[in-house]
């Protein structure tokens, strides 16, 4: 218990992803399951670097982690911007478009 | 700086001529962008460019497709390191397959403003174009190719994020559509999640095995099961979680169950081409990169193991179920995009039912799945494209897609109506039709395959079972055609590129399903034999 | 106890306090704020891993970048979304007892299969070798990424335009 080593970082990244999981279930908000998805890539970075540190010893885990902390800017920015969208077009009053998606 | 280059390893011209493809469609994103930047924003200039990159793109992959031989060729990677970018004759199929869908959605995107141009002022809702489309549609369709052609997770996930994220914009993109506006929310959280979990399943599997690579995934985890030896069925969990959680990103773009429900609302919701594009382009893609991983486990597992045995039954499973769900829901549908959305979850479960042979025991049939799929696609491509733009020609003009603006086509348009009915019964799978050519294929693979796996009958079945059920949706546009009329509504005047588009798609199924029916099969076997393999097996350092 | 394990402990307690926060927050701007708060503690983590160059870009782009991002769509939405979250409680429950068996499962596998507790053995990479991997090793990757990102960058702006007329 006293040494860190890999099963520490990945029970916590379990730990992340659970709640990440949770929360994308749970929450009826758009910007509140965004945030889920957002935890759930944390605990997949986490696990990344943990097992290129304790593991592999190689940089590849490094650099994977790199490239989706990049992913999931890029995600954020397009579903943000769906989101003000929609709001957009929610605030409009706009008689003619009134049907909505089933489900 | 000279002792930095000496170490620095950078791609070689005959590598880069392997994936010239790819690289024509970055040129012509590029070329759409600065186009529009000295001429102005005229969405017919940057349709035009975009054409002409996917016409520059089929004979870029057809020239690729000579110098691809047996076993492909994987490249892009310095000495040593396994390859990061792949080309097999089953990735430059994808190439060529995804360039020819290109072009027909820029050509039903032409036709459709033409149309709107033609009534220009009664429905101002639709209309979708400039630059930016361009650019998000071609982006996508370069994610789709990277997808099949690689065999490294860290490419495969930003492959598919590179699919997905332009699409969830492109549903948008008529501002005006507040249906849109919903289907592209709908689309980007369930997509966003997705994406999420597939990343951890790679995060795990990289940590199971120390590499990002598929292939040495592969053989690693099949050294694996032969050190727990035959008879003792040792699971290795982390790995069944890890390909477990990077299924639930590939299910999602299929759009099979249980992560379908994004399809139906989205296909409604996004303007008619882009419906199009996604139900043909988004599940082949999907299909592709499942196969990819299917053949690259299975393959490397000679003989088979616990582990791939139990992929093909959740594969199975998944499949059944996805068909069969696909089609109970289509027969309660009155919009006509939504009873061709649920058509086409249930042709992706027809498709998946291939994908569960590939790790059948007997390793020389090991590629029979494949061709069945790649023969699948391609009539499956015909028909859907000619259904969709039939309905797109409909839908534009009655500013509806329910199922009564339909009443009475036959008379009303003879020429939309026809090809229409040709295409939907060739859904069902009636002969002399193409549907008919591949699901026999289809079949037969599966048929053959039960030899070693006993339960593909059963897929069989329930294959033969659902196209009976399906008959009973598409029939039901063929009636509204033909057999109800209203005769105060008048005849249609539709454009002439789109009665083509429609048309050539009509007749090219019927010669499938007559002339070219065994060159169809013969073909798509080609297509599926060789693939690429890792070269030489990567030093293993593999823990219990 | 060494100075890392405290440093871990007390990280983990702060990363996991702020998901916690993230799961039980009623309200979105809270919930933005409790994310804030795990990046940044993920960060740190990451220099107790040694990957200093990633625990820099974590809180660069992600803490820096991705959440302003997200605080500026709570912001403008935030009519159309209202504040309060809704959750039923059935599902909630349901959802809560799932969630908690995964995290037993996944970490009774974690545990059992990620072996001894070896002491990293590898030397600090730096921001150098970095640099050069990913314009030599991955650099497929980091091109398609370019791409990516100025497709998105497009989408986004495109989406996000003034109506016009």
């Amino acid at each position: 218990m006293l040494t860190i080593g890999l099963t520490h970082y990945l029970v916590l990244a379990a730990v992340l992803f659970c709640c990440g999981l949770y929360v994308m279930t749970t929450k009826r908000n758009a910007v509140g399951i965004l945030i889920g998805a957002e935890l759930v890539l944390n605990a997949a970075c986490l696990n990344l670097v943990a097992f290129s540190r304790y593991r592999t010893g190689r940089l590849d885990g490094q650099i994977a982690a790199l490239f989706v902390i990049v992913l999931a800017a890029a995600e954020a920015a397009i579903a943000i911007a769906i989101f003000v969208n929609y709001y957009r077009l929610l605030s409009t009053i706009d008689a003619d478009e009134g049907r909505q998606l089933r489900g | 700086m000279k002792l930095l280059l000496a170490n620095t390893w950078l791609p070689t011209s005959a590598e880069l001529h392997l994936f010239s493809p790819e690289l024509v469609l970055t040129g012509t994103i590029v070329a759409v962008l600065l186009v529009a930047l000295v001429a102005g924003r005229r969405p017919q200039l940057s349709a035009m460019i975009a054409l002409l990159g996917a016409l520059l793109g089929v004979l870029a992959t057809a020239h690729v497709a000579r110098v691809v031989g047996d076993g492909g060729l994987g490249g892009l990677a310095p000495p040593g390191e396994p390859p990061m970018l792949i080309a097999d004759r089953f990735s430059v199929f994808f190439k060529l397959f995804l360039f020819v869908l290109l072009a027909a959605i820029i050509w039903l995107w032409l036709t459709g403003t033409i149309e709107r141009r033609m009534r220009a002022t009664s429905r101002p809702v639709g209309d979708v174009g400039g630059p930016e489309f361009f650019v998000l549609l071609l982006t996508s369709a370069l994610g789709m190719m990277l997808m099949v052609g690689s065999l490294n997770l860290l490419v495969i996930i930003i492959a598919m994020e590179t699919a997905s994220l332009p699409s969830y914009a492109i549903v948008a993109a008529d501002r005006r559509s507040r249906l849109g506006a919903e289907a592209a929310l709908k689309y980007v959280l369930f997509g966003a999640a997705s994406a999420a979990i597939m990343v951890y399943g790679v995060s795990l599997l990289y940590g199971r095995f120390g590499t990002l690579d598929l292939g040495a995934v592969a053989q690693a985890s099949s050294l694996w099961s032969h050190q727990q030896d035959a008879g003792a069925t040792g699971t290795d969990w982390l790995f069944c979680l890890g390909l477990a959680a990077l299924g639930v990103g590939v299910v999602f773009k299929i759009a099979a169950v249980p992560m379908h429900y994004w399809c139906p609302d989205v296909f409604e919701g996004a303007p008619i081409e882009i419906t199009t594009w996604l139900s043909i382009a988004s599940k082949a893609a999907g299909l592709g990169l499942l196969l990819r991983i299917v053949t690259t486990l299975g393959g490397a597992a000679a003989g088979g193991t616990h582990h791939t045995e139990l992929l093909a039954w959740a594969i199975g499973i998944l499949a059944a179920v996805t068909c069969t769900v696909g089609n109970l829901a289509a027969l309660r549908q009155e919009s006509v995009k939504r009873i061709l959305a649920y058509s086409s979850i249930a042709h992706a479960g027809y498709m998946m039912m291939a994908a569960a042979i590939l790790v059948a025991p007997a390793g020389t049939a090991a590629n029979v799945g494949i061709s069945a799929v790649v023969a699948y696609l391609l009539v499956y491509l015909l028909m859907n494209v000619g259904a969709f733009g039939a309905a797109a020609l409909v839908t534009w003009h009655a500013g509806t897609d329910h199922l009564s603006a339909f009443t009475g086509l036959g008379r009303r348009a003879p020429w939309i109506a026809v090809p229409l009915a040709v295409c939907l019964f060739s859904l069902v799978g009636l002969p002399p039709l193409g549907g008919f050519a591949a699901k026999w294929f289809l079949l037969v693979a599966l048929g053959t395959s039960a030899a070693a796996q006993p339960w593909l009958w059963g897929l069989v079945v329930i294959a033969v079972v659902n196209t009976a059920i399906s008959l009973y949706y598409y029939v039901r546009i063929i009636r509204q055609m033909f057999l109800t009329d209203d005769a105060t509504l008048p005849r249609l005047q539709v454009p002439f590129g789109g009665l083509a588009l429609v048309n050539v798609c009509a007749v090219v199924i019927l010669l499938i399903g007559t002339l070219w029916f065994s060159p169809l099969g013969e073909r798509a076997g080609r297509l599926a034999s060789n693939l690429y393999v890792q070269p030489t097996p990567p030093a293993l350092t593999l823990q219990p | 106890m060494t100075g890392e394990a405290i440093a871990f402990y007390l990280l983990a307690a702060v990363v996991t306090a702020f998901a916690l926060g993230c799961v039980l927050a009623s309200n979105i701007v809270r919930m933005a704020l409790c994310l804030l708060g795990t990046l940044g503690g993920v960060a740190l983590l990451y220099f107790l891993m040694a990957a200093n160059f990633l625990g820099a870009i974590q809180l660069i782009v992600y803490a820096g970048g991705t959440l302003i991002v997200i605080v500026f769509g709570v912001m403008l939405t935030s009519r159309a979304y209202g504040t309060k979250l809704r959750v039923r409680p059935l599902e909630m429950i349901g959802a809560a007892v799932v969630t908690l068996a995964l995290l037993a499962g996944l970490t009774a596998i974690l545990v059992r299969t990620a072996g001894p507790v070896v002491s990293p053995s590898t030397p600090d990479f730096g921001v150098a070798q970095i640099g050069t991997e990913l314009l030599s090793t991955y650099l497929v990757p980091f091109e398609v990424i370019s791409v990516l990102l100025l497709a998105v960058m497009i989408g986004a702006a495109y989406l996000v335009q003034p109506e016009k007329k």
